[in-house]
């Protein structure tokens, strides 16, 4: 898409006045906060949780929330804050993994179409068309019915469905900067294609991708929970945010609480890298506009 | 736009569909599970399994499988016969797709019933409390999974309040009112959250007019901004608008299958996970290629009127 | 509310032949939980299409409400001593739904097509040992047997895969979506996923019924939604509701929750072919590792019997074999004493369209880590589920057996070497002898001790660990009147009629 205009943010501005600049930024710091709590909660949950996620205590079935359980207990009795705190592990993790696959493939296929063009490009781009056809939720779906189901196979499923975004921002970026000076002259020197593609090429381009990568991240827990609200990702009794709404979807009318503790917490996770990757595009690039 | 470009993206769409249909042919039969044993049951004998997926033609070898479905689809508009109901698939689809119509084209008036005015409110004077209101609304939009949001429409709307019916269709034939009580829950679920997710495209599409030199010449004559935005910049950002919507389709076809999910909506993406879980292979074939091909298509329309609406933007 | 009052009502109404209180027409909307798969008699084995089927076709002969064998479409029906035939009577003037007159020779052909291996029914194991179907007139049918088969009749009462239907439409497919059957209502309409329509069938055999003069079937498969459906007053008549909402809306005045114990069991099955679990030590420690009554409270909200046999109370063969408790120290002794003091790992197999078997895994899960089994629970959906118990990729399941009525359906199928549906690999010779010699007896008193030996030797052996009997539960607006929930969760709705 011609549309797509990505200036490069150039190596040669020193990083250190694009992290000043980054953290004066109101919303990198508001994203930046949630993220990071929600890292701390993925990595030190376990430790801090009030109980056990999985114990069950059929006394105290669908109590509501109080100060022994401040988000209310399910219908088998597990403490629910406990559960919500164990659940952004998965959440983290599963979005973590499943950008990471989607952004190396994404991305190496997108520096390889824009630099190379010619055939390469259009063969690489088709393909990603042909994926991208379909529409999200139903590539997932499919996805996870041939591969079973599984966190695993859910990381699989998101990064297949996100990594032709991948690729168009990339390349888009790549496109934008190949024919620069620096690109020509390490050309005119002799190096590799390789090289200068790694090397040269996607250090300039990496502003949109980062930002990609941050909107993927909130879309990615949002799969997530989508995917285990359909049954196919988590299994149980593993804690996941989506699998718990599912859960308590079946008990909105007496323990409503169920469903709006975990429903919050994708919320606030996805509003988190949401306004993260909104502030670091202000900050890499204010021309720069996303275009999922 | 000339010709010869419009003939390669053409060529380009014909391709990406051909890929779509060779995909969606390809992956079915990779998925574990019979249809002939979901029919047959607990109760399958090896033998009645093997007996009706013969009879299902699924013993074929898969090109002789790809080569009568696709031929049946482009010669008769055929897609095959459900293996499940037995009943061709043609006439379930048309069945569904006045639904899956009837809910993406509401639900997007509804998303452009709240992105238009918010868009505009918040562009009307950017930094105010009200054009933060429009971000924070906007940001919530994005963060909200469809799923919770339409158990919380139904929880309020349909059970506490008890205005609105919780599932189910009816076709405008039943009357308009029937019709809109029915839709209006599933057509808000998806409205809300694309609603506040295209306000800030709208937004930004009417500063970036706004920065435009005629504007500011109009600015410069004294035109109040309210009068410049009504007059000058929602016509020209109109194209953005389309834009947009083109855009949003991606998310509002992929929020329409789960929301057709929970609301007992009996349309394609319905049809598309029943098909799955039952592995009625032609069944998910049809609902998938339906679904792909739109999106391609209105994909492609979107970048074909971006040029034609703007004279500015041309593609060689 | 219950159902009592109006039960009492419609026992009243019958005594004195009163009609007058019942009125006729309208149309009650009701709610499927699944679309039937298919409406071919032969080929679906989908409850939810017998569910439709049961008030399309009638079945030779039937069962009333407390569960004895009636006649329906043959007024008597004699076994020969040698249990080798089987004779019918049909009534006479009984028309098709399109108005054809049904004779014995539908019946023929009905069930030859039935029996034919082409057809690829999953049903034809009901006919077991039928040779031929003759129709010596017009209204005689004789089955010939090469074996006795006790079970024959019940399957004929209860089943509707064994219904009668006009074979016209075999020939033009019809059969799949409108099967034409002699029954209260006719399919007027069916799109698979949304929507079947009955209509009265205008050439229904009995007088006056049925009252209703359509029954608009949707389906609503999230329970949820068919929950709030139901309150709203968008569907009459739910054909489950969540269990967990059972309860509150009991409390409610303008929801009536009918319930019945059901001739049903759920249960784990074991894979008994290799590894710890082929150890029976193994399979009764998990028998004591579990707390039944937490399984049943977390699956189904009180709304079950817990069991550690399969035959429910409300039966005349409930054996109330109860050598298992809740005891985790017993358990780790019988885990020690096989050799597993240090557990083992293993791998529950609920599906995920039961809801209420992923509940029990959970429980069942932590159950088995108190005494040292570590479980992981694989969810799958019915298609996947299905191919893996099929083929014998799993260690344990959760499932249910439904619709069940004489002590040989709770056992046979299950439990004899070799069967189809023993799927868990469970051989005992001795079991084997009684439930063929069982199945042959035909007087209660003389098959009673034969059951009560299978039963305490499935249940000391374990290849089926009991869970609990369920409630066949289903809820209505408090004007639907004249139906009643059933132990053999059919769904019929011939005497039902509304009061508005």
């Amino acid at each position: 898409m011609a549309i797509q205009t990505a200036r490069p943010t150039g190596v040669s501005r020193p990083g250190l006045e694009l992290l000043r600049k980054a953290l004066r930024h109101g919303l990198v710091l508001a994203g930046g906060g949630v993220v990071l709590f929600l890292g701390c909660l993925a990595a030190f949950g376990q430790a801090l949780a009030p109980y056990d996620p999985l114990a069950m205590d059929f006394t105290a079935r669908f109590a509501p929330p109080s100060l022994a359980h401040p988000f209310g207990t399910d219908d088998f009795g597990r403490d629910l804050l406990s559960r919500v705190m164990y659940g952004a592990r998965v959440s983290v993790q599963v979005a973590f993994i499943a950008v990471g696959i989607s952004a190396s493939a994404g991305v190496t296929l997108g520096v390889t179409a824009g630099y190379l063009g010619g055939w390469v490009d259009e063969l690489i781009m088709r393909v990603m068309d042909v994926i991208f056809a379909f529409p999200a939720v139903l590539l997932a779906i499919t996805v996870m019915a041939i591969l079973g189901r599984g966190v695993e196979n859910a990381m699989i499923a998101i990064a297949i469905v996100y990594a032709p975004i991948f690729a168009r921002v990339t390349r888009g970026a790549v496109i934008s900067v190949r024919d620069r000076e620096f690109v020509t002259a390490a050309r005119a020197l002799g190096q590799t294609h390789t090289r200068i593609m790694w090397a040269h090429v996607l250090p300039n381009a990496l502003g949109p991708i980062i930002v990609q990568t941050s909107l993927s991240l909130a879309f990615a827990i949002l799969a997530e929970a989508a995917l285990s609200f359909f049954g196919l990702g988590t299994q149980p009794p593993d804690p996941s945010w989506g699998r718990m709404l599912a859960e308590g979807r079946g008990f909105l009318g007496q323990a409503p609480w169920m469903g709006i503790f975990p429903g919050l917490a994708i919320m606030v996770s996805v509003l988190g890298f949401n306004l993260l990757g909104d502030g670091l595009r202000d900050v890499l690039d204010p021309r720069w506009r996303g275009r999922r | 736009m000339s010709l010869a470009y419009l003939l390669r993206r053409l060529g380009t769409l014909l391709l990406v569909l051909f890929g779509v249909s060779l995909v969606t042919f390809a992956i079915i039969p990779l998925l574990p599970g019979s249809p002939a044993r979901v029919t047959l049951g607990v109760q399958a004998t090896p033998a009645a399994v093997a007996t009706l997926e013969r009879q299902m033609g699924l013993d074929r070898p898969l090109p002789v499988q790809y080569v009568s479905w696709i031929g049946g689809i482009l010669t008769r508009g055929d897609f095959g016969t459900s293996l499940i109901s037995r009943q061709p698939i043609r006439g379930e689809v048309t069945r569904r797709l006045p639904a899956t119509i009837t809910l993406a084209l509401v639900a997007l008036a509804i998303g452009l019933a709240i992105a238009i005015p918010a868009g505009y409110v918040s562009a009307l004077k950017p930094g105010s409390a009200r054009d933060l209101g429009v971000s924070v609304m906007s940001q919530l939009g994005v963060s909200v999974p469809d799923f919770w949001m339409g158990i919380l429409l139904i929880l309020l709307f349909s059970e506490t309040l008890g205005w609105l019916p919780s599932s189910g269709y009816r076709p405008l034939s039943d009357g308009f009112v029937p019709w809109g009580r029915h839709v209006l829950l599933p057509a808000a679920t998806v409205g809300i959250i694309s609603g506040s997710i295209m306000a800030r495209f709208v937004r930004s599409a009417l500063l970036e007019v706004l920065g435009q030199d005629y504007v500011r010449t109009a600015h410069a004559k004294g035109l109040p901004r309210r009068i410049v935005l009504r007059k000058h910049v929602m016509r020209n950002a109109a194209i953005s608008i389309v834009t947009i919507v083109g855009l949003q389709m991606a998310t509002l076809l992929s929020a329409v299958v789960v929301v057709e999910i929970i609301f007992a909506w009996p349309g394609l993406g319905q049809l598309a996970l029943t098909a799955t879980l039952q592995r009625d292979y032609p069944a998910l074939q049809a609902a998938v290629l339906l679904a792909a091909v739109t999106f391609t298509v209105v994909n492609l329309l979107t970048d074909l009127s971006y040029t034609f609406l703007d004279p500015r933007v041309s593609y060689t | 509310m219950t159902r009592i009052r109006t039960l009492a009502l419609a026992l009243g109404l019958a005594l004195t032949g009163l009609t007058a209180a019942q009125t006729s027409g309208g149309t009650l909307v009701a709610a499927w939980e699944q679309e039937p798969v298919g409406l071919d008699p032969h080929i679906t084995s989908a409850r939810s299409s017998y569910q439709v089927l049961e008030n399309v076709i009638d079945t030779l002969i039937t069962l009333d409400a407390e569960q004895n064998l009636v006649p329906s479409l043959a007024h008597t029906w004699t076994v020969a001593d040698d249990g080798l035939s089987v004779t019918f009577e049909l009534r006479e003037g009984v028309r098709f739904s399109n108005g054809t007159e049904l004779t014995s020779q539908h019946v023929v052909t009905v069930f030859e097509r039935l029996l034919d291996p082409e057809t690829g029914s999953g049903n034809a194991w009901r006919m077991a040992g039928v040779t031929s179907i003759d129709a010596p007139d017009a209204t005689t049918v004789v089955l010939t047997l090469d074996s006795p088969n006790p079970s024959l009749l019940g399957h004929l009462a209860s089943s509707n895969a064994l219904g009668i239907f006009d074979p016209v439409g075999i020939e033009d497919g019809s059969i799949n979506t409108r099967p034409i059957g002699t029954g209260p209502f006719m399919i007027s309409d069916f799109q698979p996923g949304t929507r079947v329509l009955l209509e009265r069938n205008p050439h229904y055999w009995e007088d006056g019924l049925p009252y209703l003069d359509a029954v608009d079937i949707r389906i609503i498969g999230d329970e949820t939604v068919r929950r709030s459906a139901l309150v709203s007053g968008d569907i009459d008549w739910a054909f489950s509701v969540p269990s967990q909402a059972v309860e509150e809306l009991d409390a409610r005045d303008d929801v009536l929750v009918d319930r019945a114990a059901a001739g049903a069991y759920y249960y784990i099955g074991v894979n008994t072919a290799e590894g710890p679990l082929a150890d029976e030590r193994v399979r009764q420690a998990i028998a004591f590792a579990i707390n039944r009554d937490n399984i049943a409270a977390a699956a189904e909200f009180g709304n079950a019997q817990v069991t550690q046999d399969p035959i429910p109370p409300s039966s005349a063969w409930h054996f109330g074999y109860t050598p298992y408790e809740h005891d985790p120290e017993r358990a780790r002794a019988l885990l020690a004493e096989a050799g597993y003091a240090d557990g083992f790992e293993m791998e529950i197999m609920p599906n995920s369209v039961m809801d209420n078997t992923v509940r029990a895994a959970q429980v069942i899960q932590a159950d088995l880590a108190a005494v040292g089994i570590r479980a992981s629970i694989r969810a799958l959906e019915w298609a996947e589920w299905l191919q893996e118990q099929g083929d014998g990729n799993y260690d344990t399941f959760v499932c249910s057996w439904n619709g069940l009525i004489d002590p040989d359906d709770f056992f046979y199928a299950q439990h004899r070497t070799g069967e189809v549906f023993n799927f868990t690999g469970y051989s005992n010779p001795t079991v084997d002898e009684l439930l063929d010699e069982a199945r042959m007896l035909p007087e209660f008193d003389a098959r009673r001790p034969l059951y009560e030996q299978i039963n305490r030797a499935i249940v000391d052996e374990a290849p089926y660990i009991y869970l609990y009997n369920p409630l066949e539960i289903h809820a209505y607006a408090p004007d639907v009147m004249g139906f009643a929930a059933r132990a053999d969760q059919a769904v019929r709705f011939v005497t039902t009629w509304l009061d508005r």
